[in-house]
């Protein structure tokens, strides 16, 4: 595959031609390619690998804003988005492994400093859980704006998102967030991550911590 | 205009050109290997704990390195040191071997020593091979005269602790151009004379420049002994320029202690000579080249 600067001697281009070359444009950026047909072997680790990348295509269409913040602040200025930095990340976490406990919950956006401990219990209601957060000292001028957790059931990554995804933030005292809706007793994977101001006014995002935690039945 | 054209300024002028083509290039396997430790060496500066990152954010601020950036100078083991109080700092081997290659470039020869010339620091010629050079460190007092009186060989005397091999020794004098010295080495007894006494090759100065003299000698120097070491003029008695000044001595650590003043009023001393001792003033700075054994 090849970038291109005039396809075909034009300003643009795409289809193929003469089944034999391809052009196309990707986010902006224009290529050419050898016409191929995909050979479409449909084997058990090919299907599992499309079941988890359908999964987590299905996780960002039902994450709330406050998942999806960290994830496009990231993807920001780049030549792909939010979506497509989650599913990335999370396919390299996640795929081919047993169940989600290695699921990247933020990225980390512009040098956010992480939580110094994140830690998931099981809440005190049904379908709860109790996320708490210790945080670090702040650099000089840098603000905390709030301790941000999601949550969602464990599975398979191969096998198709049950759901729900559930977030939600503590912007008061910064080191505990409860999590609801989740069902009795379902074993859960729990994400955490701080959003920071800078001295510039700009927001930072820090990398998730991740633990795992049954909700109250 | 994007991937069109380039409007820069190149030597004051402003100037358009094509947009350049891409030099397309395979990627070594070194290359390859680089880039992956480096894309690594990034997401795991993400990762390092908030204490670590907020120093990393507060030592880069206002500077023009990221705290990733340092973070990854940390990781290929360049930019930290160990401080241990009692012993001082350690050093990571990257870091050594990266000044010891620097320095390879003045001296890269086994028992080789760095000296300021006139010009620039410079590797010392090593006349003899294997063995390492010490040189001792004076004690406080510091003084610079020449002599006055007819001691024509100065230097100090010594107290050995390991047996010593040696095959060289050197002093920085001043001396009198055209003028012909000598180094010697000889143990000495309870009362100060020699018991044995070993001469050095004979050095003519070319000139007055003070510099670091290096003499050929093959001695033994035992543990448990007093030895004197001296460089004095032989083909005159009447002018000296010893001792030099201490500035810029060397300081190794040298497996004897010591020195005190030793000065003998001979340009042929002899076993059983006694030397001076009158303490505390003329030492000069004196090395030996030799294999502790």
């Amino acid at each position: 595959m090849a970038k291109v600067t005039a396809p075909l001697l034009s300003f643009g281009g795409t289809g193929q031609v003469g089944k034999s070359i391809v052009f196309a444009n990707w986010r902006g950026v224009d290529y050419a390619r050898r016409y191929v047909i995909p050979a479409n072997p449909r084997t058990t680790a090919q299907q599992a690998n499309r079941t988890t990348f359908g999964t987590l295509r299905e996780m960002w269409k039902l994450a709330p804003s406050l998942v999806r913040a960290p994830w496009d602040l990231y993807a920001k200025g780049q030549k792909f988005l939010g979506l497509n930095a989650f599913q990335g990340e999370n396919m390299l976490a996640v795929a081919g492994q047993a169940d989600m406990t290695d699921f990247v919950g933020s990225p980390g956006a512009k040098g956010g400093l992480p939580p110094t401990t994140f830690a998931a219990a099981t809440g005190s209601s049904a379908g709860e859980i109790d996320l708490s957060f210790t945080n670090p000292t702040p650099p000089t001028d840098w603000t905390l704006i709030s301790a941000i957790g999601a949550a969602f059931p464990d599975q398979d990554p191969s096998a198709v998102f049950g759901g729900p995804l559930v977030a939600d933030e503590d912007d008061m005292t910064m080191n505990a967030v409860t999590l609801t809706g989740l069902g009795s007793g379902v074993d859960c994977v729990a994400v955490g991550w701080l959003e920071w101001q800078k001295p510039n006014g700009d927001t930072a995002y820090s990398v998730s911590l991740a633990d795992t935690a049954t909700t109250g039945a | 205009m994007t991937k069109v054209l380039v409007y820069d300024t190149y030597r004051g002028q402003v100037r358009v050109r094509a947009w350049p083509r891409p030099r397309h290039y395979k990627e070594g396997s070194a290359a390859k290997l680089q880039s992956e430790w480096f894309r690594s060496a990034q997401e795991l500066a993400k990762r390092l704990t908030p204490d670590q990152q907020r120093i990393l954010l507060e030592a880069t601020n206002g500077t023009p390195l990221l705290p990733r950036d340092v973070a990854a100078m940390l990781m290929a083991g360049r930019l930290f040191y160990i401080h241990n109080p009692e012993t001082g700092n350690i050093y990571p081997m990257a870091a050594r071997q990266d000044v010891s290659e620097s320095l390879d470039i003045l001296a890269s020869t086994p028992g080789q020593i760095l000296i300021r010339g006139a010009d620039f620091w410079e590797g010392t010629t090593p006349s003899f091979g294997g063995g390492g050079w010490f040189w001792n460190e004076p004690p406080g007092v510091v003084r610079t005269d020449t002599s006055t009186s007819s001691y024509c060989f100065k230097g100090g005397q010594y107290d050995i602790f390991d047996d010593i091999l040696v095959s060289g020794c050197g002093a920085i004098f001043t001396p009198v151009g055209g003028g012909s010295y000598q180094m010697i080495i000889g143990e000495l007894n309870e009362s100060d004379e020699f018991v044995s006494l070993t001469k050095s090759s004979v050095v003519e100065a070319p000139d007055s420049e003070r510099r670091p003299y290096f003499f050929d000698i093959d001695a033994t120097l035992n543990a448990g002994t007093r030895v004197a070491i001296m460089a004095g003029r032989i083909d005159s008695t009447a002018t000296y320029a010893l001792p030099a000044a201490f500035n810029r001595q060397l300081s190794f650590q040298l497996p004897v202690g010591g020195p005190y003043s030793a000065r003998i009023a001979s340009t042929d001393p002899m076993i059983g000579d006694a030397i001076n001792t009158t303490g505390g003033v003329n030492v000069i700075p004196m090395g030996l080249f030799g294999q502790i054994t």
